[in-house]
Order: C-alpha cells, then sequence, then structure tokens
C-alpha cells in the first residue's frame, strides 16, 4: 500500500465509523467497538484514532446538534471518507489475497 | 484544562455522556471510577500538543470546519513563556556551577578578548577619523618645508611669520590661509581670577578655514579687531559661570606682556580628534616681539594652513609653489648647493609643500612629534582581530571538548519535545 500507515485499532474504528453511517461519534464508537470485539475501549484511544485518520483524510467530520445527555455540549460527527473507503477495500484484497496464499489455511480456519 | 480549547466541548460532551450510560449498566459508584479513568486518559501528549505541520499546512485535512479549528487561537506555548525562560535559566546556572573551571576560562577570555579588541579597535577609530571632522577637509592643508640635505631629506612643519602674508599676496586664488602659535599656556586674568588656559594666536582666517562652530559671534567680525578673543565654550563657563562673556572684557599675559581684550564670540571645543586645540583665540599681532619678528624668514616657530580653492588639487598647487621657495629661500638653495645636495625626483633643493591636514596626524615630521604613523594604526588593528580570532578558537575548542555533555542533555530535550526551533534558539543562547 503506497498510502498513509494504517494501525489495526485505526482500522478497527475506521471500519466502525463506516458501519455506523453517520452517527458516529466518540461515544457511540467506543460503545460499539466494545460490542464487538470485547475488549475494555478507552474513549480518549478513540478520540486520538479519529483525529488522526481525520490528519490522514480517511474521515471527515463536523460539528452535530446538541442534546440534553450531553450537558447541552455539541458533537463532532465523523463521516468515512471516499479515500477511507478505498483503502479499506485495498486492505480487504491484500488480505484476502495472503488468506488465498496460505497452503493449508482450512486448519487454520477451524481453529478459531 | 490542559486541553486545547476547540477540543474542550466535544470531549467533555462524549466524557459525559459515557457517564450516563455507565451510570444504567453499572452503577453510579463504578461509572464514577471509570469517568475519573478516562478523564486521566485522556491527559496524553497528543492532546496537549498538536502537531506543528497540522498548524502550518491545514491544507492536509479535508473539510473546511476541520482548517478553522486548528488555525483556531491555539498555538504551540512560545518558548519565551516565562515559566521555560526560568527553567533556561536555572539549567544554564547549574551548568555553570557545574564546571566552574571550564566557564571561568570561558567567561574570562572571552571577555577579556572582547575589552582589548573594542579598545584597539576604538583607538584606531580615534586616529583614523583624526582631524576629518572640518567642512571642505579635503581642501585644507598645512605647509611645509622639504629640503633635500645630503645627509638626510628633512621635513619640516614649522613655519617663519613672514611666508603666510606672503602667499596670499603671491597667490591670490588661495581661499585663506592662517598662522598658529601654539605653545605654553598663557595665564588669563578675568574679575581677578587666574586661570591657565591654552591661547592660539592667529590668523583672522582661522574661523573661515576651520569649522569649528561659533556658538555667538561672527564668523567675519569676530577676529576682525586687534583686541578681539574669541573663547571656547569650556573656557567661557569657568571663567565667567553662566553669565554671557560676549563684550566682558579679560586680561591675557602676565607682567609687562599683560593685555586687556573684549570677548567677542564663544566657539565649540575642539573635538578629541582634533590637531588643532584651544581655549580661547587672539590675533596673531599681539605676539609680545610681533613687529621685531614680522619679516624674520630663518625665525621658524609657526604651523601655516592654507585652504585650496575647489578644482585645484595638490600637485598643481606644489608646482606652482615652486618659484615662491625660488624668491623667498635663496639663502637655503645656496646653502644646500654648497653643501652639493641634489635635487629630488620632483627637481628641487628646497621646497615648500602642502600636506592634507588629515593626513598630518599620520605624519610624525610635519606635525612636530606629535601624531601616529598610520602603519602603528593598521598594527593596532591587525593585533586587536588577532586577538579576537585566538579567543574565538578557544571558544570554539572548549565547546566541542564539552558537547558530547551537551548532546545528552538535547536528547532529553528532544525527548521532552519542544519544538525544534525552541530548543536550537535556547541552545544557543545558553552557549557559554
Amino acid at each position: 500500500m503506497g498510502r498513509a500507515y494504517l494501525g489495526e485499532f485505526e482500522e478497527l474504528v475506521l471500519l466502525t465509523v463506516a458501519v455506523l453511517e453517520g452517527g458516529a461519534y466518540g461515544v457511540t464508537i467506543a460503545a460499539e467497538l466494545k460490542q464487538r470485539t470485547d475488549r475494555t475501549i478507552s474513549l480518549s484511544g478513540v478520540h486520538i484514532a479519529l483525529y488522526r485518520l481525520e490528519e490522514k483524510g480517511f474521515v471527515h467530520s463536523e460539528l452535530g446538534g446538541a442534546t440534553a445527555a450531553r450537558g447541552g455540549r455539541r458533537k463532532r460527527l465523523f463521516v468515512i471518507t471516499a479515500l477511507g473507503k478505498r483503502t479499506l477495500g485495498e486492505m480487504r484484497e491484500v488480505r484476502n489475497q495472503l488468506w488465498d496464499s496460505i497452503p493449508n489455511a482450512y486448519p487454520i480456519l477451524s481453529h478459531e | 484544562m490542559a486541553l486545547p480549547p476547540y477540543l474542550l466541548e466535544e470531549l467533555l460532551g462524549d466524557l459525559h455522556e459515557q457517564f450516563d450510560l455507565h451510570v444504567e449498566e453499572i452503577g453510579e459508584k463504578k461509572a464514577r471510577q471509570l469517568y475519573v479513568q478516562e478523564v486521566v486518559k485522556f491527559c496524553r501528549p497528543y492532546f496537549l500538543k498538536r502537531r506543528v505541520s497540522t498548524l502550518t499546512n491545514p491544507s492536509a485535512n479535508s473539510g473546511s470546519v476541520r482548517t478553522s479549528y486548528y488555525t483556531s487561537t491555539y498555538s504551540p506555548p512560545s518558548f519565551l513563556s516565562p515559566d521555560m525562560l526560568r527553567n533556561y535559566i536555572k539549567i544554564a546556572l547549574r551548568n555553570l556551577w557545574k564546571s566552574k573551571g571550564y566557564a571561568a576560562i570561558n567567561i574570562i577570555g572571552l571577555s577579556v578578548a572582547f575589552v582589548v579588541c573594542i579598545f584597539l579597535f576604538l583607538r584606531s577609530y580615534l586616529h583614523l577619523t583624526f582631524d576629518n571632522f572640518h567642512q571642505d577637509e579635503d581642501r585644507i592643508f598645512q605647509t611645509y618645508f622639504f629640503s633635500n640635505d645630503p645627509e638626510k631629506p628633512v621635513r619640516s612643519g614649522t613655519m617663519p611669520l613672514p611666508l603666510a602674508p606672503a602667499l596670499k599676496a603671491d597667490y591670490p586664488e588661495l581661499e585663506a590661509t592662517t598662522r598658529i602659535v601654539s605653545g605654553r599656556k598663557s595665564l588669563v586674568e578675568v574679575k581677578g581670577k587666574y586661570f591657565d588656559k591654552q591661547v592660539l594666536q592667529t590668523d583672522p582666517d582661522f574661523l573661515k578655514i576651520f569649522s569649528f562652530p561659533l556658538i555667538k559671534g561672527n564668523r567675519e567680525a569676530a577676529l576682525r579687531n586687534l583686541s578681539s578673543v574669541v573663547i571656547s565654550e569650556t573656557m567661557a563657563k569657568t571663567t565667567f559661570g553662566t553669565e554671557d562673556p560676549v563684550g566682558k572684557t579679560l586680561l591675557i599675559g602676565s607682567d609687562s606682556n599683560k593685555k586687556q581684550y573684549i570677548v567677542t564670540g564663544i566657539i565649540s571645543d575642539a573635538p578629541y580628534n582634533s590637531t588643532i586645540q584651544y581655549d580661547a583665540l587672539v590675533r596673531i599681532e599681539n605676539l609680545p616681539n610681533y613687529q621685531q619678528e614680522k619679516d624674520k624668514w630663518d625665525s621658524q616657530f609657526l604651523t601655516t594652513y592654507v585652504k585650496l580653492p575647489p578644482h585645484v588639487d595638490q600637485a598643481t598647487f606644489e608646482n606652482r609653489l615652486k618659484s615662491f621657495a625660488q624668491k623667498y629661500f635663496k639663502d637655503n638653495l645656496d646653502e644646500l648647493k654648497k653643501k652639493g645636495a641634489q635635487p629630488d625626483q620632483h627637481g628641487d633643493l628646497f621646497a615648500v609643500r602642502i600636506q592634507k591636514l588629515s593626513d598630518v596626524h599620520f605624519d610624525r615630521n610635519i606635525a612636530g612629534g606629535g601624531g601616529a604613523p598610520i602603519a602603528v594604526v593598521y598594527t593596532l588593528m591587525g593585533i586587536a582581530f588577532f586577538i579576537l580570532l585566538i579567543a574565538c578558537i578557544n571558544f570554539i575548542n572548549l565547546s566541542i571538548a564539552r558537547s558530547f555533555t551537551r548532546a545528552r542533555e538535547v536528547g532529553v530535550r528532544k525527548a521532552l519535545g519542544p519544538l525544534k526551533t525552541s530548543y536550537l534558539s535556547r541552545f544557543g543562547a545558553n552557549q557559554r
């Protein structure tokens, strides 16, 4: 991949942003990830990942409306960009190719 | 509090929202603990310090909203902030204290070198600018005699009384000529008080040739009268105090030579870099034995200055002066011929020549033993430069020897993450 490096956690966050489709911000992303991966997810970690992704141009953000649940504070909503989508696709492609190239992949898969 | 302001709102909002979720899920007590944990986790460099590249190059980000908050009021703390300055000073003092010997050698070495250099350069500057403050200083010349004596060619700046009037009569194109008799200080009496002052006997043209500013009085008329005296600013203050001296009388000379003068003007003090120094100016006719001496060509005791007209250069005028020597110095020529003297490269046995006033200071023969030869001045400058060079090399040497210790400090500072410019400038300023 000739583009910016994407860490494992960053990739997960980027995927989550894509999944949540417009409703993605700090808390929802953290909750989603927690539910799906069963890891402890810290809010600050999610935020750092989001800002890094934005610096790299994979997501795009806007300040959204305030809700009472947030004590009247606005939230920053993240949306995946075309570049982000393309990068995710490429990464998936690479992984698929690698998986396909493993001589006897089936046993490893069944182990899971 | 340590968060950049543009992040504060959204992060607090997220924390607040998550806290509410946690309260529902796991109870308020645990939610509080988690909240504190999260807040602590937000205290990491990434939030406290934004990348410089995104500040200076916001185009890397897509989206105008994002751009606007990167360029918001937040900027990295200036390295000039009081806290950092205090830290720098502290570290500098500790470093000095830790290596006292090294610091002492460096500080003493450099400061002594600087002091010596500044002193020498100022001294050279004083000599190089000698007498060049006069208006038209390139047209003011001092006359001197050249005689090609077979034993040793002689140049002498002392002139007889009749030379200047003869020059004036024979060369009417000269703008001005003046004679100056300096010599010892004279006794000056003002209202019963006595002072020792340098009284110059000179011609009225003195004020035409030299541009020492006249504070009071008229340049043309100040020395017109035989009993006029022009006094310097300092002398006016010491002798007359606060009152206006113009029109007042004073006595110059002692015993039988005592004479009363009327102050007709006040002239600025001569600058330190002037060959001509004075406290007061009177007419040369007041010399005690002027009448007997005024036609004696062989009694030489004064200096003569001329101001050439514009467009006449030194060589041209010296050529015109050849006949002057033939006319008035027959005796000298005959005597030299008897000694077997040969003409020099200009064809002169004996000549009246002129030397630029600004060069007189560098010519010991003409300046009457005073002055500083130009070679000495340049040698001084050379020494000054050499001392500075040695001090610099010494400093470089010691610095290189210590650079390994300093490298560790720089490493720590880099790791703690100031901007590149900040620690570079600090290191430069702190370098001893």
